[in-house]
């Protein structure tokens, strides 16, 4: 499988504001990870708030700006990347959000939300066209065209989201990213959107990063995981290993915690709870940074940060692992 | 878990309607059911469904359009109707109330310490001083490290899932006979839901509480509930044990939920989806509020629909279900 996205080391922090005397706050958001993103695959972030999950995915998209490190993309060096180049990035990346009301412009009609991005990146587009390849990627998302001239307070959450996809869609990218894209939905309609992806993606060759908190959507939609905690990747692997065999013992945690729609199920589980709370990720904690928390620890996980390794085909940052 | 001849709380044909501009909206249509002592009964629905607008009618806590009929007799007294002197002796008292966002509910001007004190001195008349000691005592017991300094910092202070652990405190503090939970955990994650779960279960079993908790996830309701009332468009569509809704489901919207829910235990390539969206509460349908969005309308859906119970405490709202109407 080709590579399309090669992610070095990636940070992305965040500097708090101080006083001339107090010594400078940094937010550590995203610690130096690594990882890879194959075409055509869909690949899960999993971890809780302020796992850096969304910081990511917004550095990726020119969002947040990048630290230091490197992400390549097309061979294009989104840390270093110029205006003129992140418009080629956004041709073919795009990002859908969370809120999908919060998303959208509540003066701006379906029609000018949608075309926005073409007419931004593609000036010099004929009108007529715009509107043409409006039509298509409303009927490709599930809109009808007489809704065209409404604006979004006339929708509903689960329409909205689909203009929100429409719009990211409409450059033909090559690359989704979904930042918790349908946990705001009720159930019946988080289900519909989700079928939407999966289809516009077979139909589309899309390569999606799916961010989410939702291990049950992830489980349904994703072919590889990675689990963050902290800003740091602790662990990546295929869907079906990550699930049936986790190996670091965040993941168990993670998976253990999430009930399960079957109460007998639920009866027989034994949840591994975590101590504690989440450390602040402005003094994230030395050595493995889960370690506070981790049943495992011992003084070894405190001292240095365990590197990557290969186990039983998952890359598994811990030194409990063999 | 043996029901007692009478229930703790007991609502009968409750109907909550607001007056807005665009006309009617009618949150909540002819609820009816039983809770009993030690249960804890899940309330799942999606927005819109009137499972929060139902227990806020419950408590007195409608907004000021809001307008209640029906009857809801709480340790045999009805509340509806009863004047706020007398309802404010019964809630946070007796019955108390934890919502979604701790950080509305809790005041950003007061420390902890106040806001908690404040409750005691209220119903119990204690004094400040044993107030305090019985507050430190139940943040101990909702496991927040070192309760004794912390009782007084300001709720800015704690972080989410301990902000929450702060409202269960306040709201035991008077060890209420029920306890309603209003997706006290849709906000927080997955590993700190499961603490706070945890702990309310322990609480149950340490006071004997009962509890009603509102959510959207059935995963939950699993975990935590012994009976589920599933409600949509107002309407109590089915309750029943969780081992039976979970396993036998008949109303198609019950079914239909659960089919959609992505899970951990088992695989599908496609979700199954429920076409179309949640009903317009101020242009319902005649009859049942599904019926745009079932897979099994027939022409009955569109009548006055009984509810009908399928077997000992399982009773269902479905024109096309069996049963003996209620």
């Amino acid at each position: 499988m080709k590579k399309i996205l090669e992610v070095k080391n990636l940070k992305v922090h965040f500097e708090l504001s101080s006083g001339l005397f107090k010594p400078k706050k940094v937010v550590h958001a995203v610690d130096g990870i690594d990882f890879e993103v194959f075409e055509g695959e869909t690949l899960g972030i999993v971890g809780e708030s302020g796992c850096g999950k969304s910081s990511l995915a917004r550095a990726l998209c020119g969002l947040n700006k990048i630290t230091s490190g490197s992400a390549l993309f097309n061979g294009i060096d989104l840390a270093k990347a110029t205006a003129k180049q992140w418009d080629e990035v956004h041709k073919q990346m795009q990002f859908i959000f969370q809120d999908p009301v919060a998303a959208l412009d509540p003066r701006m009609t379906v029609a000018e939300i949608i075309a926005e991005p073409l007419v931004t990146l593609y000036p010099n587009m004929k009108q007529t066209e715009v509107m043409e390849k409006v039509f298509s990627t409303m009927k490709l998302v599930g809109l009808s065209q007489n809704q065209v001239n409404r604006y979004p307070q006339e929708f509903s959450g689960g329409q909205c989201q689909r203009i929100g996809i429409a719009r990211a869609l409409i450059l033909e990218p090559k690359v989704l990213i979904c930042d918790e894209s349908v946990s705001a939905l009720d159930v019946s309609i988080k289900a519909q959107i989700i079928n939407l992806l999966q289809e516009l993606q077979q139909k589309l060759k899309l390569t999606i990063l799916f961010i989410s908190h939702d291990l049950g959507v992830i489980k349904h939609i994703c072919n590889r995981i990675l689990v963050m905690y902290l800003g740091n990747i602790m662990e990546l692997g295929a869907k079906k290993t990550i699930y049936s065999d986790p190996l670091h013992p965040y993941t168990k945690a993670l998976l253990s915690a999430v009930p399960v729609a079957n109460p007998e199920l639920e009866k027989a589980k034994v949840i591994q709870l975590l101590e504690g709370e989440l450390p602040s990720p402005v003094n994230p904690p030395h050595g493995c940074v889960f370690h506070t928390r981790c049943p495992l620890a011992s003084e070894a996980c405190s001292l240095s940060r365990p590197t990557e390794k290969i186990v039983r085909e998952h890359s598994v940052s811990c030194f409990k692992v063999n | 878990m043996t029901a007692k001849k009478i229930p703790l709380l007991d609502v009968r044909n409750l109907t909550v309607e607001f007056k807005v501009q665009d006309g009617l909206v009618r949150a909540v249509n002819g609820l009816s059911f039983k809770v009993y002592d030690g249960d804890i009964i899940g309330i799942v629905g999606e927005s819109g469904s009137g499972k929060s607008q139902s227990m806020l009618a419950i408590m007195g806590l409608l907004a000021g359009n809001g307008k209640i009929s029906g009857s809801v007799k709480f340790m045999g007294q009805e509340l509806v109707g009863i004047s706020t002197a007398k309802l404010n002796k019964i809630r946070g008292d007796k019955m108390a109330m934890i919502f979604q966002d701790p950080m509305t509910s809790l005041n950003p001007y007061l420390k902890i310490s106040s806001q908690m004190t404040e409750v005691l001195m209220l119903h119990k008349n204690m004094s400040y001083k044993d107030a305090l000691a019985e507050s430190i005592k139940m943040l101990d017991r909702v496991k927040i490290p070192d309760a004794k300094n912390r009782v007084h910092l300001y709720p800015h202070e704690f972080s989410g899932g301990m902000r929450q652990r702060v409202m269960i405190a306040m709201s035991l503090l008077t060890k209420p006979k029920l306890l309603i939970a209003d997706e006290p955990t849709t906000a927080l994650d997955v590993t700190v839901q499961a603490q706070i779960l945890e702990l309310l279960r322990d609480l149950r079993k340490e006071f004997g509480m009962t509890i009603i908790f509102i959510t959207h996830d059935m995963g939950v309701v699993a975990n935590l509930c012994d009976r589920v009332n599933v409600m949509y468009g107002g309407w109590l569509m089915e309750t029943a044990a969780i081992q039976i809704i979970f396993k036998n489901p008949i109303h198609p919207y019950t079914q239909a939920l659960l089919a959609t829910i992505p899970s951990l235990d088992h695989d599908v390539d496609k979700l199954k989806t429920i076409p179309g969206e949640p009903p317009n509460l101020l242009q319902l349908p005649a009859g049942c509020p599904f019926q745009e969005r079932c897979s099994q309308v027939s022409a009955a859906c569109t009548q006055n629909i009984p509810l009908r119970r399928v077997e000992n405490r399982h009773v269902v709202k479905c024109a096309n279900s069996n049963g003996v109407a209620l």
